[in-house]
């Protein structure tokens, strides 16, 4: 498997200028709004005063795993979907870009966007940044999103259009979103949030935003690289299949 | 190996009993052909004859059921993308990245395909769309699009050029310039294969010409060459000066009829009529180009 980094770097800048289209740009701008506005609508009912650390831990885990679920999955697929819409895909892979090459390229962008939407939760959310190991976090968020990007890419193959991919996306939205944000409110649905990556991340937050510190056990490192691998393992089968392009 | 496997330096392309099935449904069935340096071959048929499934087992998209397709002299089994580096390809949607530039859309194939900024400007000029480089392609009409296209799939000076209808659905002068942007490319040594249902851009363009019919290659020559073999009933239209039309057909008698026209100067139009590629067409398969 030989990558060029010519090839590699060109298809990274056109996927990083695709990220800046409107239909894309919009979902981590929404990602940032929404926990302003949540923060902003907590204080409120507070009558202006202290957010409590257990609803900073909230407001911080629903920023990160709208953020990695939506933005890891939706872009990446809809990125994907377009390439195809717009016949672009075809005449770049047969411009000489290996397969490899625009898996990489195309897995780059969104995810550097996503860490960075990651970092910026933090102050946004109202958690200092003195309260977070701050390796842990990006680790433990870089796994997550690492595997959100490479669902994106596996519902990519199937999604034949932008609004496919959006409809595609839905379902593992509902899951690796919703589960983990409702898991502090229902004791059963906590037994499944241990299970996924984005359920360790809403732990990660909530540790944080109570001050306690953040200790990744067996099973948060098994979950993040397991479902990693998975996804990973599920996507190869998929394109060794279908290539990018399901006919 | 049989002979038509056996490739020289001069052979770009070579296909020897090709066949495709889609699940049981024949698309190719036992197609052999070859293609030279400084050649244009016409691959012509109506829709769904095989044209595109041609292209996508020579270009590695698509694997034959049977038989071995060689191109460069390379087996298309074993290319990989680097195979793209020699070749260009064109098809009626090859697409463009409407929200870049006109000029950006070369840039980033021309850094891919490791060539000289330099070029983007050459070609840009030679097809015309200089003016328009800072234009946002998706504003661009379709024929400006169409050789836009094309100059992308020669940006790298291929050694070979697939070609998949291209110019279907442009105007008749949009048309002629690519035709002679690809004649230009031609006469450089670039191989062609172009597909088309279009007997008069095949009649124009191309150096020999195979008629496809439902996964068979039913003709292969030169557009003359066929034409000719086809003129079976010779005939001559004429038209004299007093406006009087009509058909003779090819006797001694005729002939005599033909000179005394001539001699006494009432000949105004005299037409041989061979038939046409498309006439062609219809007489060996029984059915029309469209």
């Amino acid at each position: 498997m030989k990558i060029c980094t010519r090839k590699l770097m060109t298809v990274t800048e056109m996927k990083t200028k695709a990220l800046f289209d409107k239909n894309v740009i919009l979902i981590p701008v929404m990602v940032l709004g929404i926990t302003v506005i949540m923060k902003l609508v907590y204080s409120a009912m507070l009558d202006g005063k202290e957010i409590p650390p257990m609803l900073l831990g909230v407001i911080l885990n629903l920023g990160l795993t709208m953020n990695i679920t939506m933005t890891g999955t939706v872009v990446t697929s809809t990125l994907l979907a377009q390439e195809k819409e717009k016949h672009t895909l075809r005449t770049l892979m047969t411009s000489s870009v290996s397969g490899v090459e625009f898996f990489l390229g195309s897995m780059i962008p969104p995810l550097a966007e996503i860490m960075l939407v990651n970092i910026i939760l933090i102050p946004l959310s109202g958690i200092s940044f003195a309260a977070i190991n701050l390796g842990m976090y990006v680790l433990a968020t870089l796994l997550a999103s690492l595997t959100s990007c490479i669902l994106g890419m596996l519902v990519g193959i199937f999604a034949r259009s932008q609004m496919s991919a959006g409809t595609l996306t839905t379902p593992l939205i509902l899951v690796f979103m919703l589960v983990p944000t409702f898991a502090s409110i229902v004791p059963s649905i906590q037994k499944v949030s241990r299970f996924l990556y984005t359920g360790v991340i809403a732990e990660m937050a909530s540790a944080y935003a109570s001050g306690k510190t953040f200790h990744m056990s067996a099973l948060h490192m098994i979950v993040l690289a397991g479902e990693i691998l998975l996804a990973f393992l599920l996507f190869l089968l998929c394109y060794k299949k279908n290539g990018y392009e399901k006919e | 190996m049989s002979d038509m496997v056996q490739t020289n330096s001069q052979e770009m392309i070579t296909l020897s009993h090709i066949s495709k099935k889609y699940q049981t449904e024949p698309a190719l069935r036992d197609i052999s052909f070859r293609v030279g340096k400084g050649e244009i071959l016409g691959f012509l048929g109506p829709s769904g004859a095989g044209k595109t499934t041609t292209i996508k087992i020579l270009t590695g998209q698509l694997r034959q059921t049977s038989g071995d397709a060689y191109i460069l002299g390379r087996n298309t089994k074993e290319i990989d993308s680097s195979i793209y580096e020699q070749i260009g390809i064109v098809t009626d949607n090859s697409g463009i990245y409407e929200n870049m530039t006109v000029y950006d859309n070369l840039k980033y194939f021309a850094r891919i395909l490791n060539v000289d900024q330099g070029r983007i400007e050459e070609l840009l000029k030679r097809a015309g769309l200089w003016e328009h480089r800072k234009k946002q392609a998706g504003k661009l009409s379709k024929g400006q699009t169409q050789r836009l296209v094309l100059m992308r799939s020669v940006l790298h000076q291929p050694q070979i050029l697939f070609l998949d209808e291209p110019t279907s659905g442009l105007d008749p002068s949009t048309a002629q310039e690519i035709h002679g942007l690809l004649k230009e490319q031609r006469d450089k040594g670039m191989a062609i294969f172009l597909t088309t249902h279009n007997m008069e851009e095949a009649a124009k363009l191309c150096d020999r010409v195979a008629l496809l019919n439902d996964g068979n290659i039913v003709e292969i020559g030169t557009p003359r060459e066929i034409c000719l073999k086809y003129n079976t009933k010779k005939h001559y239209r004429i038209l004299l000066k007093n406006q009087e039309e009509f058909v003779l057909e090819h006797s001694g008698e005729n002939i005599k009829k033909i000179a005394a026209y001539m001699s006494d100067g009432e000949l105004e139009v005299i037409h041989s009529c061979e038939p046409t590629l498309e006439d062609v067409f219809l007489a060996v398969t029984g059915r029309e180009l469209r």
